[in-house]
């Protein structure tokens, strides 16, 4: 089918966000964004409310009709412009499923199933294993008192190769499908098994007709190889099915949206795994700080590494974020003293009124921090469920950044700062930026018909912030020492040239400006330490060709791992060095 | 034409008189024990539920020496029967009948399940009851559930309570927006609901614990003070958030009328986020004729309507609303926002604010 315009509603745990896409000029291509408040923490919540006012923005914003009197979206598409032909939804507003992991040992059916629900909307409320977990043994009965203690929307057993062990796996299968006919009927966990394969028509005796039993691939075939697609797809559809039960109104929007709805780290996840064709060999990073979640998702080459961290971010989850890092680690990232009397009242406000956002700059600064603590955490976790991640020393190419936090700024030096403090990327790289919050929409898109999704992403739907040049330091280096030299060659689109030196020094970010029209090129490194910026110490390719950008290139000094100074007010000093050098202080776009 | 947009930030109440509804709900299904019609006091139980306290496992195949899919064979007790600590559950007769292996219930319980040569027994109930929490009448039931209940007098929605449902008569302790300090707070507070119109200060908590109090309503409380309320026998409500912010003169201003007469503090249950909702001071008074229902639905920003602003630099401050941009304004702290203009209270000029950084204040 022809798509003419699809509307893709996201419906976040605190906005609800439509998004316009539409064929202009012959080109689909994303038109126009609008928000409202989800209507989920009101004394009377509806969903559909939010929906319905966010889709009256986008009619008020794009000069499109999309609602009938009756507040019902239009579709298809009417003769007089008015409707669109499809509607997509994406969703993040539930809170996540109760998920119990049973498993044969930490090390290898536990880790594949730790890392699926990583990558899902999930709260593991109890791990299951065989094999002692520090030193002690769990019996069959403290398997079923922990099941049913857990109250779990959903089971997953795996373990054993295939044609591998299959008594203890067993164990764990009939302890699960014990615990879930303990339950009503209608609260009865999905059971997933994902385990040896010999195992799989037995599961399915055991579940009978009464249990909710789904048999996946086994999660680990053989020990080199791991597939958890199946169960991370099985995790979204449990998610999506709680959500539409228990969201109230969310069951209208779902009545005009085409196909399934689509968890929103899911359509990150495709729109991660497009742009990481495009770089095969550098992989690419999309992380997104919302309000009650944070999404970092590592494609490399199609493949996908994926932590979905709730309660987090700088919404609701502000709190719990907050009683994980502590006063200590945020405070760390303010260039001004703070008591943590102010810290903590700032907390609660922004978690009580996670619509309100910050007016002063003081305000800005520390919703900065906790966003900086929110994605340090979730990259920790990623770096913790895929270690090989952490093993190479080039940056993803690019990094995408979206989410409330990273919401349109007129200082957006501030948000690429957030970046480069938490994620510490090595090397080059580009930093895009999402101000109006369409990745999740693009994602849904990619599902209903790829070839739309890259129609909009050949638009540039995304704003080029920075390109990004990070040297890794053999060893601590003195503030303003020179480490490197390098020639910016612009060639301007009417073939005017300019060429002009930057000095690369310690501890400090240089902002270069680029135009973002013609080409531009960095040559004659000169090295001064032996810094490695990807290629080796001291070594760099003749001539790189980068792209400009909202801020140009960044030349980031500051050695990696970024080692913040211990003494408080000569930290605060160097946060306010940075947030000068950046340009996130004054002035504004 | 297309309409202007419109916008919905978050609303609050605090009215001196209106009829109050309110749903009072299981978390599970049970049983109701009133009726439509019905008068409650707010310890009265509207509806109970039994929660499974615990499940035990009895392997009575290994016991019997049996593979477990014989072992069904030798069941005496089915699912959905009732047994006794020590009370046989299987037997086996073995050697030609000249020995009888037995497998003996552990615990008092309910048979629950039976298969793979096991017995699951469950090891007895939790009640759970839902009480009214305020007075009223019962309006109508919901099923399984529990009930609405209607009641008549004041209503104050607060920002934020440390404790669960609790009631006792209203003592003002302060004389306006001053904060709440030991020495407010004499013998006769005792077994009341102490009132402070602006912060509690440390020492205030110590006083109201040597004192007995019921529990006390302030305007705010550093966050700092989180620990120490843990360790005290009374639940404090906060009508405007943590931090030193004063309690709204609204708030005060009906907290005084009915100074003398009893609250009942509800926290509305979680949502299926475990997120409550704002708690709630309800004061019945009695009417004759039933007042207006309180102001519900959900207003839109609009010149004339008062708010209540959430953020620094103007955190706690009321004001009316006489405009709203026409397009997003670039704040101070860079971010773009469609804002809001405010007539601050007591103040000459007038302030933009973000839209979603107010609360209205339903009239």
């Amino acid at each position: 089918m022809s798509w003419k315009s699809v509307v893709t509603i996201d419906v976040g745990s605190t906005q609800t966000r439509a998004l316009l896409f539409a064929r202009v000029e012959d080109r689909f291509r994303f038109v126009a964004a609008a928000s409202a408040p989800t209507h989920r923490h009101t004394a009377h919540p509806d969903l559909a409310l939010g929906g319905i006012r966010a889709l009256e923005h986008l009619s008020v914003i794009s000069g499109r009709l999309l609602l009938d009197p009756q507040g019902i979206l239009i579709a298809p598409e009417l003769s007089t412009g008015a409707g669109v032909d499809a509607c997509l939804m994406t969703l993040s507003a539930a809170p996540p499923i109760r998920v119990v992991l049973g498993g044969l040992s930490p090390e290898w059916s536990l880790a594949s199933l730790r890392r699926a629900a990583a990558s899902a909307y999930t709260h593991i409320v109890e791990v299951l294993s065989v094999v002692p977990i520090d030193g002690r043994r769990q019996t069959e009965e403290e398997w079923l008192q922990a099941l049913i203690a857990a109250e779990p929307h959903l089971v997953v057993i795996a373990g054993g190769v295939d044609g591998g062990a299959t008594r203890p796996v067993q164990a764990l299968l009939e302890t699960a499908a014990l615990a879930a006919r303990l339950r009503p009927e209608g609260e009865r966990p999905w059971i997933l098994f994902a385990g040896n394969a010999v195992l799989r028509e037995e599961a399915v005796a055991l579940a009978g007709r009464e249990l909710p039993l789904r048999v996946l691939q086994n999660v680990r075939p053989r020990l080199d190889v791991e597939h958890i697609g199946p169960v991370v797809e099985a995790m979204d559809q449990r998610y999506v099915e709680r959500a539409l039960a228990s969201l109230p109104g969310i069951s209208l929007l779902q009545s005009w949206a085409r196909g399934e709805v689509l968890p929103a780290a899911r359509a990150l996840s495709h729109v991660a795994r497009y742009l990481s064709l495009e770089t095969p060999d550098r992989g690419t990073l999309v992380v997104d700080v919302g309000g009650n979640h944070v999404v970092i998702t590592a494609a490399h080459g199609g493949s996908l590494a994926q932590v979905v961290r709730s309660e987090s971010g700088i919404g609701p989850g502000i709190l719990g974020l907050y009683q994980r890092r502590g006063y200590e680690r945020i405070a760390r990232w303010l260039p001004h003293e703070i008591r943590p009397e102010a810290l903590e009242a700032f907390v609660w406000t922004k978690a009580m009124h996670p619509l309100s956002i910050p007016q002063t700059m003081e305000e800005m600064g520390i919703e900065l921090a906790f966003a900086r603590e929110a994605l340090a955490e979730a990259w920790e976790q990623l770096l913790a469920l895929w270690p090989e991640l952490g093993r190479s020393p080039r940056a993803f190419e690019p990094i995408l950044l979206t989410g409330g936090a990273f919401a349109s700024h007129a200082r957006p030096g501030a948000l690429a700062l957030v970046a480069l403090d938490t994620l510490q990327p090595m090397g080059i790289t580009t930093l895009l930026w999402d101000p109006v919050g369409l990745t999740p929409g693009l994602g849904a898109l990619a599902a209903l018909d790829a070839s739309l999704a890259v129609e909009v992403l050949h638009s540039r739907p995304w704003t080029p912030l920075a390109t990004v040049l990070a040297p890794a330091l053999d060893g601590p280096v003195a503030l303003d020492e020179l480490l490197f030299t390098v020639e910016v060659h612009h060639r301007g689109p009417d073939g005017s040239e300019s060429v002009y030196e930057i000095e690369a020094r310690g501890g400090r970010l240089e902002v270069v400006p680029i135009p973002g029209v013609g080409e531009t090129e960095l040559r004659r490194f000169r090295m001064r330490r032996p810094v490695d910026l990807g290629w080796g110490p001291r070594r760099a390719p003749r001539r790189i060709r980068i792209v400009g950008g909202l801020l140009g290139l960044i030349v980031d000094g500051r050695g990696r791992p970024l080692r913040l100074a211990e003494d408080p007010e000569a930290r605060r000093e160097q946060i306010q060095r940075w947030l000068w050098d950046i340009g996130a202080l004054g002035g504004g776009l | 034409m297309m309409e202007a947009l419109r916008f919905y930030p978050e609303a609050v109440t605090f009215t001196p008189l209106a009829t109050i509804r309110r749903e009072r709900r299981l978390p599970i299904p049970g049983k109701v024990r009133v009726q439509r019609g019905d008068v409650v006091d707010a310890a009265t139980v509207l509806a109970v539920a039994e929660q499974p306290a615990g499940v035990v496992i009895v392997d009575i195949a290994r016991a019997l020496k049996v593979s477990p899919q014989r072992a069904a064979a030798y069941l005496q007790r089915k699912p959905g029967a009732s047994v006794r600590a020590h009370e046989i559950l299987a037997r086996r007769r073995i050697w030609l009948g000249l020995r009888t292996l037995r497998v003996r219930s552990p615990v008092d319980g309910e048979v629950v399940l039976a298969g793979g040569g096991k017995v699951l027994i469950q090891a007895g109930t939790r009640p759970l009851e839902l009480r009214a929490g305020f007075p009223g009448k019962v309006v109508e039931v919901i099923p399984d559930y529990g009930a609405v209940i209607e009641t008549t007098g004041a209503l104050i929605q607060a920002f934020w309570s440390s404790g669960a449902d609790f009631s006792g008569m209203i003592r003002i302790v302060t004389s306006g927006a001053e904060p709440l300090r030991a020495r407010a707070i004499d013998p006769v507070a005792q077994g009341t609901i102490v009132v402070g119109g602006a912060w509690i200060e440390p020492s205030a908590l110590e006083q109201a614990e040597r004192l007995q109090v019921r529990g006390i309503i302030a305007g705010s409380m550093e966050a700092s003070l989180l620990p120490m309320l843990r360790e005290l026998s009374f639940p404090v409500v906060l009508t405007e958030g943590f931090g030193r912010l004063p309690m709204h003169p609204g708030i005060f201003r009906i907290l005084s009328i009915y100074q003398g007469r009893e609250a009942f503090v509800v926290q509305p249950f979680a949502g299926p986020d475990g997120r409550a909702g704002r708690p709630e001071i309800l004061i019945p008074v009695p009417a004759e004729n039933l007042p207006p229902p309180e102001p519900t639905g959900e207003p839109d920003l609009r010149p004339g309507v008062r708010v209540r602003l959430l953020r620094e630099p103007y955190r706690g401050r009321t004001g009316t609303v006489s405009g709203i941009s026409p397009y997003p304004w670039t704040l101070d702290s860079g971010l773009r926002s469609w804002c809001a203009e405010i007539q601050l209270d007591g103040e000459e000029g007038k302030t933009w604010v973000p839209v979603y950084n107010v609360e209205i204040i339903r009239p």
